[in-house]
């Protein structure tokens, strides 16, 4: 059975040190619970002028395992269609975007063109809403993303795929109940981290179609989001959905 | 065997009880060390400390094995050494909680700590620096160096790991008679490997803040993926509690 960890990163992280980080790392750490897959971005080229860059690199690594890319997109910089092309040409499964750092909202012109392009070629959008927790942040600030605007993207670009990674349970209860009925809205485990029993609260408020399986590991750590699945007291069907979703986004 | 040493019971008393007792019951927790306090109340008054000491003392009572309370202490407040000799010699509890009324090396918190050591309580101080929000009297890593400083002999015990553990941990670094527990929504990757390089592992405890904000999930799967040894990860699962609360070296 496949079983697909859908935001995982590798990389360095300019803040701190990060113990591990290559993919060797992870694939061992994923083996050790199961996890046969993944969608992975690059950590480099969140902070890379021409994240590009550090796409191509990742994409090399990846050829040949049963992981995927998700290329980094600043929608802020030149050649947009260009950027969306070379995702498409590296073979990404998806396009992953941080707004809260790339400093846009997601009613920004160059971000609702993006959007377009992606819902064209059929790539899924993977919307970052943090890489930490803002109270951890050291000399650089993020703002907050903002999800206002969601609901008008999703039914603007109905065909396009949106992965909210690392949204807050409180942060996706204020989407209820437009999100419930949202086929092309989804949101990963990673972020359900306030409170007890969150992942079986959040499949009781929307369903299993809309989660998928997401550490945001190496800066996270993965087996706390893992055990939050694994111990959820839910049926076979809707773990097994969490852990496959993924299949949907390809 | 798990021993968290930083939950909580909140207001509705009835229903964090409940969380807590079926925390322990799915996820195995031996036994739980807690205060009750209102977290929307930041400088509770003689009679709002008394109810919540109250109230611990009542799920003591009723949960002997399980429950262990902390004696939620006000320092700006008059009526200290009454709430602290009620707590220590009626309801026989097992430390002092400070939270966030005054920092926790103001002068009003010296006569605590005399008394503690007096009784050898340990007392686990709220600390937490952040980037954004700091309360006016939060405790940080540097108040508490300050404390351990001037009370050598005083069992004290850093919570949150500091929050951020890169500033906390150093600061209370060169004091061995600073514990840290690991409680909390903040669950990065590499924050207890970090801790125990800084500390060594007989300095750290597994808390969870549960069960309001946090989980044991959360933090166990911390300790869980953390590049350890099983007697470490055993120390920090619940010998160092054992010893710091019980006087036992397991």
């Amino acid at each position: 059975m496949e079983r697909w960890d859908c935001n995982v990163l590798v990389g360095h992280w300019p803040f701190r040190y990060l113990r591990k980080n290559t993919l060797a790392d992870l694939r061992e750490l994923h083996k050790a619970h199961d996890i046969t897959g993944g969608i992975i971005a690059s950590l480099d080229a969140v902070f890379y002028n021409d994240p590009l860059e550090g796409d191509r690199l990742l994409a090399r690594q990846l050829a040949g395992t049963s992981y995927r890319l998700a290329a980094t997109i600043n929608p802020k910089l030149p050649a947009l269609e260009e950027n969306v092309e070379a995702a498409v040409s590296l073979g990404a499964a998806a396009v992953r975007v941080y707004p809260g750092i790339h400093g846009y909202a997601l009613d920004d012109e160059e971000f609702l063109r993006l959007c377009g392009l992606l819902e064209e070629k059929g790539l899924p959008l993977f919307l970052t809403m943090r890489m930490e927790d803002i109270r951890l942040e050291y000399l650089f600030h993020t703002e907050p993303v903002s999800l206002e605007p969601l609901e008008n993207v999703a039914a603007r670009f109905p065909a396009l795929r949106i992965v909210l990674l690392s949204a807050f349970n409180h942060e996706l209860e204020a989407l209820l109940p437009w999100l419930r009925g949202a086929e092309n809205v989804f949101f990963d485990t990673c972020g359900l981290k306030y409170d007890l029993f969150t992942v079986e609260r959040a499949l009781e408020a929307f369903g299993k179609e809309h989660i998928v399986f997401g550490s945001q590991w190496p800066l996270n750590c993965f087996t706390s989001t893992w055990l939050k699945v694994e111990e959820a007291r839910c049926s076979d069907e809707e773990r097994t959905a969490v852990y496959q979703n993924f299949a949907k986004l390809l | 065997m798990k021993i968290d040493v930083h939950a909580h019971l909140m207001p509705d008393w009835h229903e964090s009880e409940r969380a807590l007792l079926e925390g322990a019951e799915r996820y195995g927790i031996d036994r739980y060390y807690v205060s009750a306090l209102d977290g929307t109340v930041f400088f509770p008054n003689e009679e709002q400390i008394a109810s919540y000491n109250a109230a611990m003392y009542d799920f003591m009572r009723r949960e002997p094995e399980l429950i262990r309370g902390y004696c939620y202490v006000n320092p700006c407040n008059r009526d200290v050494f009454d709430v602290l000799r009620r707590g220590h010699d009626a309801y026989g509890m097992s430390g002092v909680k400070l939270w966030v009324a005054c920092f926790c090396d103001d002068p009003r918190v010296y006569p605590i700590v005399e008394y503690c050591i007096e009784n050898d309580w340990p007392i686990l101080m709220h600390s937490f620096h952040k980037a954004v929000g700091q309360l006016p009297y939060e405790t940080t890593g540097p108040h508490v160096a300050a404390l351990a400083k001037r009370y050598p002999e005083a069992k004290l015990i850093m919570a949150h790991l500091g929050a951020n553990c890169y500033h906390g941990i150093r600061a209370i670094e060169a004091y061995p008679n600073v514990m840290v527990d690991c409680s909390g929504t903040i669950f990065r990757r590499d924050d207890i490997d970090y801790t125990v390089e800084r500390l060594g592992a007989r300095r750290v405890m597994l808390g969870t803040d549960m069960p309001s904000p946090g989980c044991m999930l959360t933090n166990y799967g911390q300790l869980l993926e953390a590049e350890l040894t099983t007697e470490e990860r055993e120390l920090i699962a619940w010998k160092n509690a054992v010893r710091i609360f019980d006087n036992v070296e397991e």
